[in-house]
């Protein structure tokens, strides 16, 4: 009777992290399967600059051991803590994608190793995050007021970093496909400023709305210092962020800087949702 | 005894890490130290300067329905991806063309091969068959 009762309480924690990984893989899954299924994203794989999928790579251990941090799925307020859940929600990323290329007939047995590695690596980029993402909202023992605290703790700085996360997450949903470019060919330069406009106006009303959660943390120095500091500090981050992705997926690449330009605007449309948007997810 | 438990639970919930929690960062890592090391391997050989070198083989010869098609495998020997490779076929008797067909491929990765076929009203067997790639677009 009692060995047992030890065990079952030794099995515990195991148990609940086995439910929190299932969690992950459901992320992994969701917030995979647009780009899972995306073809741009399979050729991406093996056409892709070796040295900027490198450095992607890296940022994006970067952003997930961040996101593991606020998400405090567990007691994860120190770097060690942190980066085992990124590493976890890495493992989810990459075992689900490569499940799921395979299981579309993307991944076959005769492909050079060269290929599935790419294959794989680009793919599990938005599956780790959804897999991180998925266990922060699962949130077994990270309580709101934990979470509110930690925000408050990172600061303003933290701030900026949720919003970058969540405009690389946006941003990288739709860079890799053709229609970024046809859109900013299509687009005159007056449509390219009222995409501008209307991105702005867009993250200001989510800051704006979002700020309401935590009134003490934002807006205190009314509408316009929460415009400034907010809206487009962070607008600034989504197009930094798009910017990157574009010259990540070699969009940039002999375009000329007008055209670069039109694509960043495009682009940062939903980046800045993103940006936006974490600040409700996390 | 009670007072044991409930240290222990108390010690399971605040401090020790599930052994499952190990397993699952540990394989993450692995994963991730072994893409990181592979794919920064391939950025140091650096393959960006080669261009595709794409050699088209004929696979197999086959008769379907009034005609007859041509699989065949283009092989890039390079590590640079090939885009929209066209590959045409000829079939010649006496020095003189007598059908050509051509296909394009949507990619053809560095050191990869993809497959296609092309269609002939005349047997290629009976005619001699040459295979080659007209060109390519960089990805």
């Amino acid at each position: 009777m009692l060995p047992q009762a030890a065990d079952n309480r030794r099995a515990s924690p195991n148990h609940e992290y086995a439910i929190g990984l299932t969690r992950a893989l459901g992320g992994a899954i969701i917030f995979g399967f647009p780009l899972l299924m995306t073809m741009e994203m399979w050729w991406l794989g093996f056409y892709m600059d070796r040295t900027r999928l490198l450095l992607f790579l890296l940022l994006n251990g970067a952003v997930l051991v961040g996101l593991a941090y606020f998400a405090g799925f567990e007691e994860a307020d120190d770097l060690k803590d942190s980066a085992m859940d990124a590493f976890a929600a890495y493992a989810v990323g990459v075992l689900a994608s490569a499940a799921a290329l395979a299981l579309f007939g993307i991944l076959a047995p005769g492909m050079p190793p060269e290929e599935i590695v790419g294959k794989i690596a680009v793919q599990a980029v938005p599956a780790s995050i959804g897999a991180v993402v998925a266990r922060k909202q699962l949130g077994s023992g990270g309580d709101d007021e934990e979470q509110d605290e930690k925000e408050r703790r990172a600061g303003y700085a933290g701030q900026l970093f949720l919003m970058a996360a969540g405009a690389l997450f946006l941003a990288f949903n739709v860079a890799p496909t053709e229609e970024m470019i046809l859109i900013a060919f299509k687009m005159t330069p007056w449509h390219g400023l009222a995409t501008v406009a209307v991105s702005v106006l867009l993250l200001h009303a989510f800051v704006y709305s979002v700020g309401f959660s935590g009134q003490e943390e934002i807006g205190e120095g009314g509408a316009w210092t929460t415009f400034l500091q907010y809206s487009l500090a962070g607008y600034g981050i989504a197009l930094l962020v798009s910017l990157y992705v574009l010259w990540t997926f070699g969009r940039t690449e002999g375009a000329e800087l007008t055209q670069v330009a039109m694509m960043t605007a495009v682009l940062g449309l939903p980046s800045a949702l993103g940006a936006a948007v974490a600040r409700l997810i996390v | 005894m009670d007072e044991q438990q409930r240290s222990m639970a108390g010690q399971n919930r605040t401090k020790s890490v599930p052994a499952l929690e190990w397993i699952a960062s540990a394989v993450g890592l692995a994963l991730m130290l072994a893409i990181i090391g592979f794919i920064g391997w391939e950025a140091y050989q650096g393959t960006e300067d080669e261009p595709p070198m794409i050699e088209v083989r004929v696979e197999k010869v086959l008769s379907v329905g009034g005609g007859w098609v041509v699989e065949f495998a283009a092989v890039n020997r390079s590590p640079s991806t090939a885009a929209a490779v066209q590959v045409e076929g000829t079939l010649n008797r006496d020095g003189r063309e007598v059908a050509t067909s051509q296909t394009t491929l949507d990619y053809v990765p560095g050191r990869s091969e993809r497959a296609g076929g092309l269609f002939f009203d005349e047997d290629p067997s009976a005619h001699e068959l040459s295979l080659r790639a007209l060109g390519y677009a960089e990805p």
